[in-house]
């Protein structure tokens, strides 16, 4: 569903070049569930923003679900993520200035979704989170666990085909940390493509499959066993 | 964008109401000014906009050449053109001659001081006017009808008809023969009242016929295809054939120039237009200015904004956002802060009005709540919005998806910054340049207001009297005057020194026998007693020694003296010159005693004890003048049944010579005052983001053993940066525009470089206000806490 060939990274500051991904070859399967593990620096981030179409290679060949999303602009690789690709990250990046239910919408504001089939599936989303008692409130009156599951669910509520999560757990305290890890497992038991960062040796082996990286290469690629 | 993306917006904006009420009061008072402009423009250009053809329709104005005279255009010329313009073969298809007065009228017991017009009955075919009731035509073609304007007629006679009812002026009974529609205040039309011109209560007769007369004016409509340039080459060339300029031709040379103006050029282009014109360009100045430092603040706080707004933008974009809405969200919201500051700004608008309308001697409130007006306030809140608002909307296109995602927040770039405190600097060299000039008006208007017209004011009041130097009344009344208690001395003169609104030219001949055109004042026999004038060489007149109308008897000012080639004052006096054909005598020689306003020099004057036909003003020189003002209140009925008491002191009179420049000085200390506020939230912005941005930098400094004074300094240097840059700017601007402003004076006031330190402390000083909170702010920054963030 997803493969990276000869995908390459470079950040540039001045005079100076990063390579943040050194000739990625990658390929992910629908359904799979991934982990992505390494040390800081390594370049876990960089390659979910390229899964995610967030960001673009510097060098390669991006096919996603088989179409070739290379060298393309902004507004089309916008119009792709588009109810393709669900995100779930370590801050949550909620909207202070919306309501929990105004923040999973926010999801579905910019897709092909029409207004009435908004309200059903945003209420959806919330109770299978658990979290439809809390619409009304806004993020900052959520514990950390509840902030991230109004976070999953705004990934959700688009029913994307890939879910991407940028170390989910990192701000949350164990049990919170456990009870997220479960619904994720939960949503790729439901056929959802699931790539997950973790610093979390713990999380990273309930994945099907770990990939770690090191000065943005692969150095290990393997299957849960 | 759609209102949801606007949504986000709308609840910042109110869980922020410092930075909302910053941005929205900014640009409401950029509509607000941007309004008043329009209102005072329309109120100003727009009285004669239902004269049909008001191209065909023109003003005759003169120039004279003769000392003494105005240099400039005026409003007026010889009314007797009038009877000329077949001979002169212009062609013109109606004219009416227009004569104005301020007189008095009685209703009853009721009484009431009007500007009235004496004009023809073909007024009515020149400007197209059409009564509300009466006929109009017939009414001015009568010597003892009366048209009112409707605003007028109620004034006078209240809600009753006014139509038929009787009125007294100039000790004429007058009948309403019609009432016409209130004229704007901008028409060329002033008057609401008008009268035949050849009526009994007409002041001055004598000008009808009088080539040298420049008192009134004439109104032509031309024919279909006349030119004015036309017109005025036909009317000079006519005048130059007359008699008159024949014979003054020898001696002055070409003394004066016609022109006819059309009626739409009048309000700026016209004669007497330098004061609207100032404010005009005052105005849109200060429109402009204001506009430019509110979308500034409004572009740099939006920046700020967009700036701590990285994240949501990442996530909109992460959840499928286009650039294209993206930018009109930010856009969008731009545009509905400025629609807001729109209606903001209307009400400011709506609310200062009155008061600036009395500023510029407009009544502008009236056109205000037109529907242009309303669709223009909103055209420029959107135009402004998305001009502000493109901006912040490149920001925000700019912003990083996966590193704000990430919590790395990327800054807007380098050029943006420095672009961003170039405008914050010109915010603070704009308020620098208008606080300056501000000072440098006022403090000269006051110099000007104060400044000795070579007599001392304190004692002397005036009464503009109604009637003529030789009537019997005004000479009763003089005697009475003299016999109140603290009177020391009542004069009577043509008018005031200093104010001098009217004009007449002497030619002598100077000692060797070359011609010397002095400017020339008629005066009463106590003028120069009332007035304290002593003289430097001779003796002034006196009432035992020079009775009235002795013409052969003059008195010259020390200007004078020199100009007429006499080695001393001294030397002048006793001696005989030529002047207009006869000899006379120069009894004696005073000090120049101003009589212009303080932009022209002092000239040469002679005096005469002349007295004719001509309205005059009385002088009363008394040792209590508030005493001396109730009794001649009290006794003025007596003297003057059905005339309105016009008395004040000399310093009132003269001080209206600087109304304009008092009014100017208030519009661009109003716009820099703005200016200055505009320039204090924009550092407010400037020091908010310096912070944001350099918190980390402020954390480690303090981490390795920074004090607060150090914290402190490291902020200045930038912040302090942008007022020095803005006062190098605005300073050579402000002293620039001093001088050139002051250049128009002979007399200046001794401001030196005192204008531009108040504008710099005062913008110093507003800095540092605006620069404090967040400057304390950094100054508070845990590190631990920070470094948590």
């Amino acid at each position: 569903m997803l493969k990276l060939t000869g995908v390459s990274k470079l950040h540039r500051t001045g005079d100076i070049e990063t390579t943040a991904l050194d000739a990625i070859d990658l390929e992910i399967e629908s359904g799979e569930y991934l982990a992505v593990t390494g040390p800081s620096g390594c370049g876990k981030s960089t390659l979910l923003g390229i899964l995610g179409l967030l960001d673009v290679p510097s060098a390669g060949q991006y096919l996603f679900d088989g179409t070739d999303v290379s060298g393309w602009s902004e507004s089309r690789l916008a119009q792709m993520r588009r109810g393709r690709i669900g995100f779930i990250f370590q801050s949550f990046n909620l909207l202070d200035d919306l309501t929990v239910a105004e923040n999973v919408a926010l999801a579905l504001e910019y897709g092909d979704v029409p207004a009435r089939e908004r309200k059903p599936r945003v209420e959806e989303a919330m109770s299978k989170l658990g979290i439809a008692h809390r619409a009304g409130h806004r993020p900052s009156q959520l514990s950390g666990g509840q902030q991230q599951r109004v976070a999953i669910a705004r990934a959700l509520v688009s029913r994307p085909r890939v879910l991407l999560a940028d170390e989910p757990t990192g701000n949350l305290d164990s049990a919170h940390g456990n009870e997220v890890m479960r619904i994720l497992r939960e949503i790729n038991r439901d056929g959802t493509t699931l790539v997950m960062v973790t610093h979390s040796p713990t999380h990273a082996a309930q994945a099907s499959r770990t990939l770690r990286l090191l000065d943005g290469r692969i150095l290990v690629d393997a299957m849960a066993a | 964008m759609n209102f949801k993306d606007l949504r986000i917006g709308l609840r910042q904006l109110a869980a922020d109401p410092g930075y909302t009420a910053v941005v929205v009061f900014g640009l409401a008072l950029a509509a607000a000014t941007t309004l008043l402009l329009l209102a005072y423009l329309d109120a100003s250009l727009r009285g004669d906009a239902d004269v049909p053809q008001p191209q065909q329709v023109l003003r005759l104005e003169s120039k004279t050449f003769t000392p003494g005279a105005d240099k400039d255009w005026i409003v007026g010329g010889a009314i007797v053109f009038h009877d000329h313009w077949k001979s002169a073969g212009v062609p013109v298809l109606a004219s009416s001659r227009y004569f104005t007065r301020e007189m008095s009228l009685r209703v009853g017991q009721r009484l009431a001081f009007e500007n009235i017009g004496f004009v023809d009955a073909a007024l009515v075919d020149v400007f197209g006017l059409k009564p509300l009731a009466g006929d109009l035509r017939a009414t001015l073609q009568k010597p003892d009808t009366v048209a009112l304007s409707a605003r007028t007629a109620e004034r006078l006679f209240g809600r009753a008809p006014a139509l038929g009812k009787t009125l007294t002026l100039g000790g004429h009974a007058f009948t309403v023969g019609a009432i016409v529609p209130d004229r704007g205040t901008g028409s060329a039309l002033s008057t609401s009242v008008l009268v035949n011109i050849l009526s009994p209560a007409m002041p001055e007769p004598f000008r009808l016929k009088d080539w040298g007369s420049l008192r009134g004016t004439v109104f032509v409509r031309l024919m279909p295809g006349a030119t004015a340039t036309k017109f005025s080459e036909q009317a000079q060339r006519y005048f130059e054939q007359t008699p008159f300029y024949r014979e003054a031709f020898p001696f002055y040379g070409k003394i004066g120039e016609y022109r006819g103006t059309p009626l739409p050029d009048l309000p700026l282009a016209g004669a007497e237009t330098d004061t609207t014109r100032r404010l005009v360009t005052g105005l849109s100045l200060s429109c402009l200015v204001v506009s430019l430092l509110a979308a500034i603040n409004f572009l740099n706080l939006s920046v700020v904004r967009t700036i701590g707004r990285q994240r949501e933008i990442g996530i909109r974009k992460a959840l499928g956002a286009s650039p294209a809405r993206i930018a009109l969200q930010f856009i969008g919201e731009a545009m509905l802060v400025a629609l807001l500051a729109s209606a903001v700004g209307f009400l400011l608008a709506w609310l200062a009005a009155p008061l600036v309308g009395d500023w510029v001697g407009r009544p502008i409130a009236d056109g205000l709540w037109s529907p242009a007006r309303c669709g223009l306030s909103i055209a420029f809140g959107l135009a402004l919005g998305a001009l502000a608002g493109a901006y912040p909307a490149w920001v925000a296109l700019r912003v990083d998806c996966a590193q704000s995602l990430a919590g790395r927040g990327h800054t807007e770039t380098a050029v943006g910054l420095w672009l961003r405190r170039s405008l914050t600097l010109l915010q603070f060299a704009t308020a620098i340049a208008m606080i300056g000039i501000t000072v440098t008006v006022l403090w000269q208007t006051r110099h000007a207001q104060s400044a000795s017209p070579g007599y001392d004011t304190t004692p002397l009041l005036i009464i503009d009297a109604p009637v003529d130097m030789d009537d019997e009344r005004l000479r009763a009344l003089r005697e009475a005057i003299g016999h109140l208690p603290g009177v020391e001395a009542v004069g009577l003169s043509w008018d005031v020194p200093g104010r001098f609104n009217r004009n007449t030219t002497a030619d002598l001949q100077g000692q060797k026998g070359e011609t010397v055109l002095q400017a020339f004042s008629y005066v009463g026999p106590d003028f120069f007693q009332s007035y304290g004038v002593k003289p430097i060489a001779g003796r002034v007149f006196d009432a035992r020694e020079d009775p009235q109308g002795y013409g052969d008897r003059i008195v010259i000012n020390a200007t004078s003296s020199r100009q007429l080639g006499f080695a001393s004052p001294s030397a002048a006096t006793g001696q005989f010159v030529r002047m207009g054909g006869q000899n006379v005598e120069i009894i004696g020689v005073i000090p120049d005693i101003r009589q212009r306003s303080l932009r022209e020099a002092n000239g040469g004057v002679v005096y005469s004890v002349e007295i004719g036909k001509m309205v005059s003003v009385v002088s009363v020189r008394t040792r209590s003048p508030a005493a001396t003002r109730l009794a001649i209140q009290q006794m003025w009925p007596r003297y003057f049944p059905d005339d309105v008491l016009r008395i004040a002191p000399v310093r009132a009179h003269l001080a209206r010579l600087y109304d304009g420049d008092l009014r100017l000085g208030k519009l661009i200390g109003a716009g820099g005052i703005i200016a200055l506020a505009l320039a204090g939230f924009g550092l407010y912005a400037l020091s908010a983001y310096t912070v944001r941005r350099r918190t980390t930098e402020i954390v480690l400094r303090k981490l390795h053993g920074a004090r607060r004074r150090d914290i402190a300094r490291l902020l200045a240097r930038e912040l302090g940066a942008a007022l020095l840059a803005g006062a190098m700017l605005g300073l050579p601007v402000a002293a620039w525009l001093g001088e050139r402003y002051l250049a128009e004076f002979v007399d200046r006031a001794p401001i030196g470089a005192s204008a531009l330190v108040v504008a710099l402390v005062t913008t110093t000083l507003v800095a540092m206000t605006a620069a404090t909170r967040h400057t304390v702010r950094a100054l508070m920054i845990s590190p631990a806490q920070a470094l948590r963030v």
